[in-house]
């Protein structure tokens, strides 16, 4: 079984997010994999490991992106392939139609990528990726059987869940709760230097900058206000409850 | 005149015989056994020959590890002591058996002899009486398939003693006329007594049964030396080799590092009986099984499936049923056949055989290697320094390192010191947070100070420690010391991913906050954390970070002593019992300082647990159990109720996982309202 599997570097889940000249700084952050595409990379190793094959992964990114796509093969993926669109200017699209193109260059029986990225939480890009490469796509997965020519996949959907059915190649997106990420072993590490890992530029994958220009533009970025300090009510229970109330009603404003 | 108690010709021949095939066995068995303890990797317990010399001396000698439990210990006294001289005892009769040289004629080597003779008598019954009679809980006594190499060597060294005494009380009859004799005998009481049961006999005949009770008794100790080859019980000749090998490194620094740089390895932990390293191979047979560490473990204690004792007896248990160079005698559809045991671990072609135990996993479960603390109780009593916890390490290591394969909140405690530097995963940028108002300089601000104090993670990120952290400041700021913090430079001292088996990711942070620590030239660290404390004192040298590391207490210990804090009272009479956390007691030797300042602060009465100092029992989250789940009886909780037992009104620790712990054990037992926990400083600071 050929199995792709896409991931994304993120900001970590705990990073200090501040401004720099209106963009976000990346100054100091923690990078790390996608925690969803962490899922798609673990079922894509045991699609492996139960069908045998290979797991191919593969990013958009800049060059430092390279830290994720390691850890896959410290994971246990095969190879790895790295696009650098050469821009911080990107959007959706513009990930998708590279990844897209750099995927059409493999064999692939089974697509896999997290359902959204943890830092923009846009969930487009798996979707993209299918629509381009006009393959089914199921989204939020929380469990999968795959093989043959089909996949059996369990997705969530508003207040339940529904068990889905598609031809292979397919696009699955990881929901949380599809399995348990493993940690690399030693072994992995040390293999994961020696396994492929390509490189590639835009034109390597036969795009220039006009085909994957940015379709949406950030206008602005702004933080949540910083969250002012508790307060504590004192006095006997029913006058400490009936000052909340009017806290609530008049300086809050939310009953 | 030929001396009569000599052997004929022919007896010298036999006696020759049957000595050069016990020999053979002897020797044998101690080739085997060379060869089952070399399949282990190198190290280095050759140095400082004096200091092995003088401590298996005094730890042969006196035995003060033994005799710390006082009836185990007289038993072992007695018959070490015992049949160690009753062997030159029997050496002296063979010189006169074999060359008719009398070498000690004086009335008082009689005397030490029958003496040994005795204690061995006692000693051994002794010991049989504890394991059959008393059965002792420690002992563990098995059934008859386990007992019965034990019980046949008891009962080879009751008779060698006896038909010793036999011998001798025939002897004493038979040259009784012989002029000189007697006299040798006068102090002999034990011979004696027993020559007046045959007094009277004629001559000749008592000849004859001295003769054939002393075969006997050569048989015995012929036999002990053949046993020694084939008993699991070779305790007695390795147990002093042991001692002589013991690791004498700092306590706080057994655990070997792991090269990262070598391409050619492939694996990192101990997977197989061929990755111990010798010294490891070796404990198992010094130990006596006394289950003298069992009976400190807090994880055994505590009905974990964890006993020290049991991975070493069945690390053996490996060694002899995998690799075990021995020839076996066997039956095969009714004909006996010799072949030798299957090598298979340790087999140059490498071949797993299929019926062999995995050790890890199989032999040992993976439930016994994560319940341990790396307490260090076992190792503190262990009469022959065995070294359990580094095999757990190890262990922990083929489980994290080559299997990946570990309970889920280690994988995530790994991430979170990975990713933020801190186990709980918070970010790292606001490590410094907790010291925004209290004037404390960061490095990279100044670095020209005295001190760096290293926070660790608790007493950066754990509200409740952050207090603690704030307490000391407190106390260096009125004590005039100069200090500084590296605040969101530092890192996890990764004293629980080291001991969770993750050398690497302990490694990466040893070496990140060396080169922070090295940037601004610190020269001296302080810890509020033992954990700290032992790894950056103990470990980080290890990897070229030498600095000059101390614990709070002792520095605070100090600063009273020199006068530069002046503590107040404590109030009201607050009766506190101090808590030795392992890192700072056991694995340092730091038992005074923590109760020195509580001393200086009055209206303190100070009150003691049952297990205190050197015997304290762990708190539970020393090893990085800190972040594992605990199942069954709680080892918080065990504690917690040892010192509820002494009706304390506060309780004072050295460490934040003590505090934690405590404080949860509190609440587990519902008494939190009324006992609180407090490290040492906070009481100190409260009275400034
Ligand atoms: S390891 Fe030491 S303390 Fe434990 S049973 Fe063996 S000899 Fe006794
Ligand atoms: S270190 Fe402590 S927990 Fe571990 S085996 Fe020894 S006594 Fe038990």
């Amino acid at each position: 079984m050929k199995i792709v599997a896409l991931v994304k570097q993120t900001f970590d889940s705990e990073a200090k997010i501040a401004l720099e000249g209106g963009k976000i700084g990346r100054q100091g952050i923690s990078l790390i994999m996608n925690p969803y595409d962490e899922y798609a990379v673990e079922e894509a190793l045991k699609l492996k490991e139960k069908n045998g094959g290979e797991v191919t992964v593969v990013t958009v990114g800049p060059d430092e992106a390279t830290e994720a796509v390691r850890q896959a093969l410290a994971m246990g993926a095969d190879q790895g392939i790295l696009v650098n669109p050469g821009t911080e200017d990107i959007d959706e699209s513009t990930v998708a139609t590279i990844l897209a193109k750099a995927v059409s260059s493999l064999e692939y029986d089974i697509i896999l990528g997290g359902f959204r990225a943890i830092d923009d939480g846009s969930a487009q890009v798996a979707g993209r990726v299918a629509e381009i490469l006009n393959l089914p796509v199921v989204n939020m997965v929380t469990k999968l059987e795959a093989d043959g020519g089909k996949a059996v996949a369990t997705a969530d959907i508003e207040g339940g869940s529904a068990v889905m059915e598609v031809p292979l190649p397919a696009v699955i997106t990881a929901q949380k709760g599809l399995n348990e990420p493993r940690y690399p072993s030693m072994k992995g590490i040390m293999q994961a230097k020696k396994k492929p890992l390509k490189k590639m530029g835009l034109g390597d994958v036969s795009l220039d900058a006009s085909q994957v220009a940015a379709k949406v533009k950030v206008l602005n970025y702004s933080l949540p206000p910083a969250r002012a300090a508790g307060k504590v009510i004192p006095g006997e229970p029913a006058e400490a409850a009936a000052a909340l109330a009017k806290a609530l009603r008049e300086e809050a404003k939310i009953i | 005149m030929i001396n009569p108690s000599m052997l004929s010709t022919l007896g010298i021949v036999i006696f020759a015989i049957v000595g050069a095939i016990a020999l053979y066995f002897f020797a044998m068995g101690a080739v085997e056994l060379f060869t089952k303890v070399t399949l282990g990797q190198s190290t280095s317990r050759n140095d400082q020959l004096g200091k092995r010399l003088w401590g298996t001396i005094n730890h042969a000698v006196g035995q003060p590890r033994i005799l710390r439990q006082a009836e185990g210990g007289v038993m072992h006294f007695l018959h070490f002591w015992g049949i160690a001289i009753f062997a030159l005892a029997i050496i002296h009769l063979l010189f006169e058996r074999l060359f008719g040289a009398v070498l000690f004629r004086s009335p008082v080597w009689y005397l030490i002899a029958d003496i040994a003779g005795l204690f061995a008598l006692v000693g051994i019954l002794y010991s049989g009486f504890r394991r059959y009679v008393q059965k002792v809980p420690r002992l563990d006594t098995g059934g008859w398939k386990e007992e019965r190499l034990i019980v046949l060597l008891i009962s080879m060294i009751t008779l060698m003693v006896v038909f010793y005494f036999l011998s001798y009380g025939y002897k004493i009859v038979a040259t009784a006329s012989i002029p000189g004799e007697p006299e040798r005998y006068t102090l002999a009481f034990v011979s004696s007594w027993v020559a007046s049961w045959f007094a009277g006999l004629d001559p000749a005949t008592a000849r004859f049964w001295e003769f054939t009770f002393w075969w006997l008794q050569m048989i015995m100790a012929f036999g002990l030396l053949v046993s020694f080859r084939y008993s699991p019980v070779i305790h007695p000749a390795v147990a002093p080799l042991n001692i002589f090998m013991r690791n004498l490194g700092p306590k706080g620094a057994n655990i070997e590092s792991i090269n990262f740089e070598d391409e050619e390895r492939e694996t990192f932990g101990i997977n197989k009986i061929a990755d111990f390293t010798w010294k490891d191979l070796m404990d198992p047979y010094a130990c006596a099984e006394c289950g003298r560490c069992q009976d400190n473990c807090p994880a055994y204690l505590t009905e974990k499936p964890l006993s020290p004792k049991k991975i070493l007896v069945k690390i053996k248990e490996q060694i002899e049923e995998t690799v075990a160079p021995r020839v076996a005698m066997s039956t095969e559809g009714g004909h006996i056949s010799f072949g030798v045991t299957k090598r298979a671990e340790a087999s140059e072609e490498g071949v797993e055989e299929e019926e062999v135990k995995k050790l890890v996993g199989e032999r040992i479960s993976t439930d016994e290697i994560w319940a341990c603390t790396t307490c260090r109780a076992c190792q503190e009593e262990c009469p022959v320094f065995n070294e359990h916890i580094v095999k757990v390490v190890g262990l922990r290591r083929a489980l994290v390192l080559d299997e990946s394969d570990f309970p889920g909140e280690a994988q995530l405690a790994f991430t979170n010191m990975e990713r933020n530097s801190n186990p709980w995963g918070i970010g790292w940028q606001t490590r410094g947070d907790w010291a925004a108002d209290l004037g404390v300089k960061e490095l990279s601000e100044d670095s020209n100070v005295e001190y760096l104090y290293y926070v660790g993670c608790a007493g950066s990120f754990d509200e409740r420690v952050k207090k603690v952290s704030a307490s000391l400041v407190k106390i260096f700021q009125a004590a005039g010391i100069s200090f500084g913090i590296l605040g969101a430079e530092e890192k996890c001292c990764g004293d629980s991913a080291r001991r969770l088996g993750n050398e690497y990711l302990f490694q990466s942070l040893v070496q990140e906050n060396i080169e922070n620590m090295q940037n601004y030239k610190v020269k001296k660290i302080i810890t509020a954390c033992p954990h700290c404390f032992n790894t950056l004192k103990n470990e980080y040298p290890q990897f070229g970070g030498n600095f000059e590391v101390i614990h709070h207490t002792q520095l605070i210990a100090r600063l009273i002593q020199e006068g530069k804090i002046k503590p107040g009272s404590g109030g009201e009479n607050l009766k506190v019992t101090y808590h030795d956390s392992c890192y700072l007691g056991r694995y340092n030797d730091e038992y005074a300082a923590p109760r020195r300042i509580l001393r200086a602060i009055s209206g303190l009465q100070i009150i003691e647990m049952e297990r205190n100092l050197n015997k304290g029992f762990c708190c539970g989250a020393g090893g990085g159990r800190m972040w594992l789940e605990e199942h069954g009886k709680r080892i918080n909780t065990a504690r917690t109720e040892q010192a509820l037992a002494i009706n304390p009104e506060a309780i004072a620790v050295n460490c934040p996982f003590c505090l934690t712990m405590f404080e949860d054990g509190l609440k587990d037992k519902e008494v939190s309202e009324t006992i609180k926990t407090y490290d040492v400083a906070e009481l100190l600071a409260r009275t400034m």
